[in-house]
């Protein structure tokens, strides 16, 4: 009899251990927050360092229609609490464009014609007010405390030509507070015009930070038989006090790099200098935005990583991985393993937990960053 | 009838089963990462496909910059360009660089020695006519071509006019007389709400007569100067006595009508015939200088991605011809009869890179403008690389030729047009 009571107990224990095992590995991957109807426009943005009542945003378009009338897109915003599951849509339109969440309340560009309506709407189910209206399409919003910015990006004038600068697309920064004027008062053109690829980055403080890769139009980089990496781009990390001031140039890296700003400081991609194989690897330099010294934070990375960064830390993402960075020294971790994820992505999160979305994928990604984050993830509904 | 199930068998099964569901979650996180991020990446070529390359017997040298952008004058690699577009060579060994970025035109003399020739102040605008050329203003000039009388001509793309510098060069320029810029061609167009002139079409009065993102230029024996219009799809010409005209294009026989795309370089050569690269239709057209232009197709496998300038050798040369430089495949072409031979760079649009050495070796990025020195040399502004490079078509050292100015004022020892 009592050996049977110890077979029991063994078993019992046998299962309970399988069990906490199969709990653990199934909280450790990456969960989908939501499906995405269709595919995702703009990658999810929301408060740097989102509190529990925050809000994750971002836009999917879907094709309406079939079974014989034409098929139209219909662009959707779409709104989720921090930590949850449930997505809502905060707005309907035919095309949306750019996309930034500061607290609950969310900046969205929509086109009408050659130009875009900036529109601002409390989260989830806010009416939209009307901030600004601009005379080109908008590309890219970023938002904060006491700036709303945007990127006009006017398409090229002669395409097809890459070297010909005069005919190159042109972009256009500008700003206004985040509670705006109708019509073109208030609004601050910052830098006119900017040829070749630019990225904001944000606003931080009274300063709003952006990135120009010059020669970025020119294909291939890191061929080289004797010139160094990416020798056809220059990428300048730049930024200029609002409402105006001068543009002061931060960093030159030569090749097609990325950066992004983490908290009180700017990170961006480099040459690798301590692989002495500038086109064969990358690192990950990291910069106080009030100055100081500059810090290798990661080093070894595929060469077309891509940097991000949030409240939670800063991550290098490959076309396999997304390395969690340290930000004291290189302490690089797999996070995520990605198929093939180079284009626009974001993310967003704290120290337990992140959420990450790329452009054209299908669904959002949200990953717990702790173990007791992860439990609490995995007992979710 | 009661059976002994052994412990350590449940046990095993237990642990299978559990090992079982693992595999299963473990594959689903692979699957599901898929789902996840499912945006596309273009492969890179393996590195085991072999494109394309050049001719030993060629030799390319950079003779100023370096693949980094900047604004320096200064002699060989200490220079620094930022986007050169064009090249031309004036009076022999001057070279002749359009720094598309910095908005200014540069001088290269003998030796590699980088110095300003019009527009020092870096930034774009339109202004400085009647003045001295280092206080002009031009917007992203991406053409060049030097005039019978020596005088050099400007594509300023950026303000759509053609602008004209007389007595070019560098320090030494007064000289050889007084430079002075003026505007040949092309008038004010409607501007958009950035203050940037939008282009415009229109013939007649070479001053009342409007351009569109003027590019390549090219100067005849008479003085009449074709302009390669890229963002009117038209090829211009202005004639000596100072009127524009559209040259007549026709389609590929049999199929009617058809329209360059993006004409971006020009050359005459000595049998009178006008070639023209259509950069974004990356195709070649030919024809007599007052048209009709007709498309050029090649025999053989080799096509040009995106032609980008032409150059012409003349007969005395060692190797007389026709040449291309092609933006897209990142090499340079020559024309043999109705063949493309590569004679320089590696024909991959993925192969951009910055080495010299033999043409089977060197490597391109984005080479734009194209020009032929009087020493059978040909200059390329290496627009992607942000430097000028020289090929040299002879087999051997490259030659050193002793620079020959002429006596007169501005008068260049040979005519050599650029682009």
């Amino acid at each position: 009899m009592s050996m049977r009571r110890h077979r029991i107990a063994a078993l019992v224990l046998v299962i309970a251990a399988g069990l906490a095992v199969l709990l653990t590995v199934r909280s450790a991957q990456p969960r989908r927050l939501g499906y995405v109807t269709g595919q995702i426009m703009s990658p999810p943005v929301g408060t740097a360092a989102p509190a529990r009542a925050g809000w994750v945003a971002w836009i999917e378009e879907d094709y309406l229609g079939g079974g014989g009338a034409a098929l139209h897109p219909e662009c959707r915003l779409m709104a989720a609490r921090w930590h949850s599951r449930r997505a809502r849509p905060a707005l309907t339109a035919p095309t949306l464009a750019g996309l930034a969440v500061f607290g609950d309340v969310a900046f969205v560009g929509q086109p009408e014609g050659p130009n875009t309506q900036l529109l601002r709407l409390r989260l989830p189910s806010g009416s939209p007010e009307l901030v600004a209206s601009t005379h080109g399409p908008v590309a890219q919003i970023v938002a904060s405390k006491d700036w709303l910015c945007w990127r006009e990006h006017r398409p090229a004038g002669l395409p097809g030509v890459p070297f010909v600068v005069a005919g190159a697309p042109i972009n256009v920064i500008r700003a206004c507070p985040p509670s705006g004027l109708p019509g073109q008062e208030g609004q601050v053109a910052l830098v006119t015009p900017l040829t070749g690829s630019v990225e904001l980055l944000g606003v931080s403080g009274s300063e709003v930070y952006w990135l120009e890769r010059r020669g970025d139009g020119l294909p291939a980089q890191g061929r080289h038989a004797s010139g160094p990496a990416g020798a056809s781009a220059t990428t300048v990390i730049r930024r200029t006090p609002l409402p105006q001031g001068e543009p002061e140039t931060l960093v030159t890296e030569a090749g097609s790099r990325t950066a992004a700003l983490s908290g009180d400081a700017l990170v961006w991609t480099a040459p690798s200098l301590e692989a002495g194989e500038p086109g064969q690897f990358c690192a990950v330099k990291r910069r106080p935005l009030t100055g100081g010294e500059t810090t290798v934070i990661g080093d070894w990375l595929d060469p077309h990583c891509v940097v991000l960064a949030s409240a939670g830390g800063v991550y290098a993402q490959d076309r396999y991985h997304l390395w969690r960075l340290g930000s004291q020294r290189p302490d690089q971790r797999a996070l995520y393993v990605v198929s093939s994820a180079l284009s626009n992505s974001s993310i967003i999160g704290d120290e337990q937990y992140t959420v990450l979305g790329t452009t054209g994928a299908q669904s959002i990604a949200a990953r717990p960053l702790t173990w007791w984050a992860r439990v609490r993830r995995a007992l979710q509904p | 009838m009661k059976r002994d199930v052994s412990p350590i068998l449940g046990v095993v099964l237990i642990l299978l089963a559990l090992t079982a569901v693992q595999v299963f979650y473990w594959r689903g996180l692979g699957t599901a990462s898929h789902i996840l991020v499912s945006g596309s990446h273009e492969g890179s070529r393996g590195e085991g496909a072999s494109a394309p390359t050049g001719l030993e017997e060629v030799t390319v040298t950079t003779v100023a910059g370096r693949p980094e952008a900047g604004h320096r004058y200064g002699r060989g690699d200490e220079a620094r360009f930022d986007g050169p577009a064009a090249v031309a060579v004036g009076a022999y060994p001057d070279v002749y660089v359009a720094d598309s970025r910095n908005h200014c035109v540069e001088m290269v003399e003998w030796g590699g020695q980088v110095c300003l020739a019009a527009g020092g102040t870096g930034k774009p605008g339109y202004s400085g006519d009647g003045q001295l050329p280092s206080y002009a203003c031009f917007s992203a000039p991406a053409g060049l071509a030097v005039s019978p009388d020596g005088s050099l001509l400007v594509a300023d793309t950026g303000n759509h006019r053609i602008r004209r510098i007389s007595n070019p060069g560098g320090p030494g320029a007064t000289l050889r007389g007084s430079p002075m810029v003026t505007t040949i061609a092309g008038s004010a167009t409607p501007r958009d709400d950035l203050g940037r002139e939008l282009g415009g079409y229109r013939d007649g009065p070479a001053l009342q007569a409007q351009f569109c993102y003027p590019v390549g230029l090219a100067v005849d024996e008479g003085g009449a100067v074709y302009v390669a219009d890229a963002g009117n799809h038209r090829v211009r010409r202005i004639s000596p006595a100072g009127q524009v005209t559209t040259i007549p294009t026709e389609g590929l026989p049999g199929r009617g009508t058809a329209d360059l795309k993006a004409p971006t370089a020009l050359a005459l050569t000595p049998d009178g015939q006008l070639w023209v690269a259509d950069t974004a239709a990356g195709a070649l057209w030919v024809g007599p200088r007052q048209g009709p232009l007709h498309q050029w197709q090649p025999a053989g496998e080799a096509r040009l991605a995106k032609p980008a300038g032409i150059a012409v050798l003349a007969q005395n040369a060692a190797q007389p011809g026709i040449y291309v430089s092609d933006a897209g495949n990142h090499c340079l072409w020559r024309i043999d009869g109705d063949q493309l031979t590569l004679i320089a760079g590696k024909q991959d649009p993925a192969g951009a890179g910055w080495g010299d050495g033999p043409g089977n070796e060197a490597l391109f990025s984005c080479p734009a403008g194209l020009a032929a020195g009087p020493d059978g040399a040909l200059y390329v502004a290496d627009f992607g690389n942000n430097c000028l490079r020289r090929v040299s078509l002879t087999p051997g050292r490259p030659r050193q030729v002793r620079p020959e100015r002429s006596r007169r004022a501005g008068r260049p020892d040979r005519r050599a047009g650029g682009n």
